[in-house]
């Protein structure tokens, strides 16, 4: 079933209660969250931040690998109130931008369906950090979006992409091999500092290392209790 | 002729076989080996193309990345889709139940033939065929499926493919490529005669407006004109209507009327004096019927192909071809090289005429020697290399006739008559009565068809092998493969689209290159 969005409104939703915090929580057994690039230099510290593609249309997208089950993931050990740990796309929640046309700005929507909702304290009654909150994160989500297509166009242009070759073997049980992973390939990175690539090299090297740099994260993964 | 450098190269015709051979060409003696040579390509202004073959094989995948094309843009351009085999409707007996398939992958590993065999024959009681046991790829074509998702990259497949293409747009697509990125000279022009030297070698071809062009190295694409390998060189062509009866087409495009899910194998349907073939592009179906004039008349033919189709062919144009099936009696000849329909043409049962240019295209692009002085051996291992693969194309063609129990026409009655069939064949086909086919019949590089073809269809038109008893433990293991294979069929089947799904995003979003 299709999930009840409303465009957010002070007087449509002014009774409505939000409980902020169960609306992250909800998310914090997913195994991938797209991410921005603008995020990196905070996420690279606490997730492996790799590339996948979307299932109906095949582009790249950035993501944080969060576990490689249901059942435990790298968030099981933050606080849903640790803004510098989560991701946008958490912080964000219950609302969503809603796209009407790619000419104009998208609106600001609220998932009625989305967990903490008609819990918690009234959205529009007092000043409101959660929301304030959801608020900035969903729109540097949205100026986010379009710099971090462009950090993925120019590593595809350039032959960066590569397959991510990752297993993880947790204590007494089989290997499980990730598919469907990349990442940025450092040493094709640095070779760009020589040929004729250079002014893009500068353009994208701080992304590709941050993002080389979350790969020492894939090691917290075999810690997860499943 | 003199020994001179070979440095420039003439292709003379602009269809698929010209162009895919310049391509080729320039990819690999000029890109990859590095060789200083120039490749013209001369196009006649008044002769339109023939534009035989709309099914490929998985060669195309190699080929087209070895020209550095974009999947993507190919399958955008040239109205293609994905082909995963061969239905064969018909073929053993006239009943609407009769069929098999020739698939594209290879039977999965579940123990050696004779085992196989001896199960499907005494303990097969969910009745499987031979290529439902041994692979998936049947069951993906029944269910209308693609070979592999959106998320996959570019040439890869979960299951192997070819394609299915509009040849005429294949030509377009092909030439524009090719002039734009692999520096091919395009000129539009009518080749009338040739110089030569003495010896008969083509010195330069003299051109409609008077010009000459002259090369190191000529390679005959002109289609059935054969204008080099025929009119100057008059190498004898080989007549095989004797074996493969069939030698007049009937062909009509037929616009689907909604978006139904398209085949992702080429039909084969057997009629009373040839087959049917019905191929599904993006925008249309591709339906011919390939018969035997000896057999049938040309009113007939085309009346059973639009009973075929139905109501929706009643308005449609019909194109009808005639052709003598065979080859030339050699292709290379001092230096020039017969390449496509002018090297010859057989019923596209199989697909092998886009195959034979690729093969031919790749052994130039491999051994054309650096000076005129090589020319000769080339020459001589050429034509014995392609000669063999003439035949042994014939030869497998031939098998999907002379098995069948069809003796409803005088078409079929003849088909099978042994006098028409070539000894090897015979010979092969009495030594796998009396034992498996093995690896070890197909021992040349040279082949076309491995042994994995021809037991596809071998078994799918119910051949009887004589198999010996290979004990309960060995067919308990077979057993346990081919279970746990129809097994993790549904989750295979589960991770793909529909073939016109796969098109449709192909269409919108691309496929990535990694």
């Amino acid at each position: 079933m299709e999930p009840r969005i409303e465009i957010l409104d002070e007087s449509t939703h002014r009774d409505l209660n939000v409980d902020f915090s169960e609306a992250r929580a909800s998310y914090f057994k997913r195994r991938l969250i797209p991410v921005v690039i603008s995020e990196f230099f905070t996420l690279m510290f606490h997730y492996p931040i790799v590339f996948v593609k979307d299932g109906e249309t095949g582009k790249f997208s950035c993501s944080v690998l969060l576990g490689v089950s249901d059942e435990a993931t790298l968030l099981d050990d933050k606080s849903t109130e640790d803004d510098e740990a989560l991701p946008l796309n958490i912080r964000r929640l219950p609302l969503l931008a809603i796209d009407h046309s790619p000419d104009s700005e998208p609106m600001i929507g609220i998932n009625l369906d989305s967990a903490g909702i008609n819990r918690g304290d009234q959205l529009f009654k007092h000043d409101s950090p959660e929301l304030d909150s959801a608020l900035a994160a969903l729109s540097e989500l949205y100026q986010g979006h379009r710099e971090t297509d462009a950090y993925i166009k120019t590593a595809l242009e350039l032959g960066l992409v590569s397959k991510l070759q990752a297993e993880i073997q947790f204590n007494d049980k089989p290997k499980v091999t990730l598919e469907g992973l990349y990442s940025v390939d450092i040493n094709k990175v640095e070779r760009l500092i020589d040929g004729d690539q250079k002014d893009k090299f500068l353009t994208i090297a701080r992304y590709a290392y941050a993002q080389n740099f979350s790969l020492y994260n894939m090691r917290k993964l075999t810690h997860l209790k499943s | 002729m003199n020994n001179n450098d070979i440095k420039n190269i003439v292709v003379v015709g602009g269809g698929t076989a010209g162009w895919l051979t310049a391509g080729i060409l320039a990819a690999k003696c000029a890109r990859e080996q590095g060789r200083d040579i120039n490749i013209t390509l001369i196009e006649s202004a008044t002769i339109g193309n023939v534009g035989v073959g709309e099914g490929t094989w998985p060669s195309l995948r190699t080929t087209l990345q070895a020209l550095g094309v974009s999947e993507s843009d190919f399958i955008r351009d040239c109205d293609a889709t994905f082909k995963q085999g061969a239905r064969f409707n018909r073929w053993a007996e006239d009943s609407d139940t009769d069929f098999y398939y020739h698939p594209l992958m290879l039977p999965a590993n579940v123990g050696p033939l004779n085992t196989i065999t001896h199960w499907l024959n005494k303990f097969n009681s969910s009745g499987l065929s031979y290529s439902q046991a041994t692979c998936h790829q049947e069951a993906a074509c029944e269910a209308g499926l693609a070979p592999k998702a959106i998320t996959t990259p570019e040439y890869q497949g979960n299951l192997n493919y070819a394609y299915h293409l509009d040849t005429n747009k294949f030509s377009t697509f092909i030439k524009e490529h090719c002039v734009k990125n692999l520096n091919i000279i395009h000129k539009v022009n009518d080749v009338v005669g040739v110089r030569a030297e003495p010896d008969g070698a083509i010195s330069a071809l003299t051109l409609a407006d008077g010009s000459e062009l002259d090369g190191d190295f000529y390679i005959d694409c002109s289609g059935f004109s054969a204008l080099l390998i025929d009119k100057h060189f008059k190498v004898p062509f080989i007549d095989k209507s004797d074996v493969l009866f069939c030698d007049s087409a009937v062909a009509v495009q037929c616009p689907y009327e909604l978006e139904p899910d398209i085949a992702s194998h080429t039909l084969s349907t057997a009629t009373g004096s040839g087959w049917i073939w019905d191929i599904g592009l993006q925008s249309r179906r591709g339906i011919g019927h390939v018969y035997s004039s000896r057999h049938t008349s040309d009113e007939a033919a085309e009346q059973v192909l639009r009973n075929y189709i139905g109501e929706k062919a009643r308005d449609l144009p019909v194109k009808a071809i005639k052709y003598t099936p065979g080859h030339r009696e050699k292709f290379w000849i001092k230096n020039c090289v017969a390449v496509g329909l002018s090297a010859g043409f057989v019923e596209p049962l199989e697909a092998s005429s886009i195959l034979l240019v690729e093969l031919s295209a790749y052994w130039i692009a491999e051994k054309l020697p650096l000076k005129n002085s090589g020319l000769s051996r080339c020459e001589q291992q050429f034509n014995d290399i392609f000669r063999y693969r003439w035949d042994s194309i014939i030869e497998f063609l031939k098998l999907h006739y002379c098995l069948s129990n069809r003796r409803d026409s005088q078409f079929w009655r003849d088909n099978t008559d042994p006098d028409s069939i070539p000894r090897e064949l015979l010979n092969k086909l009495d030594m796998w009565q009396e034992k498996s086919p093995s690896i070890l019949d197909f021992l040349s590089r040279a082949d076309v068809f491995p042994l994995e073809s021809y037991c596809y269809v071998l078994y799918g038109m119910n051949f009887k092998t004589t198999t010996h008893d290979p004990g309960d433990k060995n067919l308990k293991s077979t057993e346990h493969k081919i279970n746990r294979q129809r097994k993790n069929l549904d989750a295979l089947l589960s991770s793909l689209p529909k073939n016109r799904q796969l098109i449709d995003a192909i269409k919108k979003h691309g496929l990535q290159k990694i």
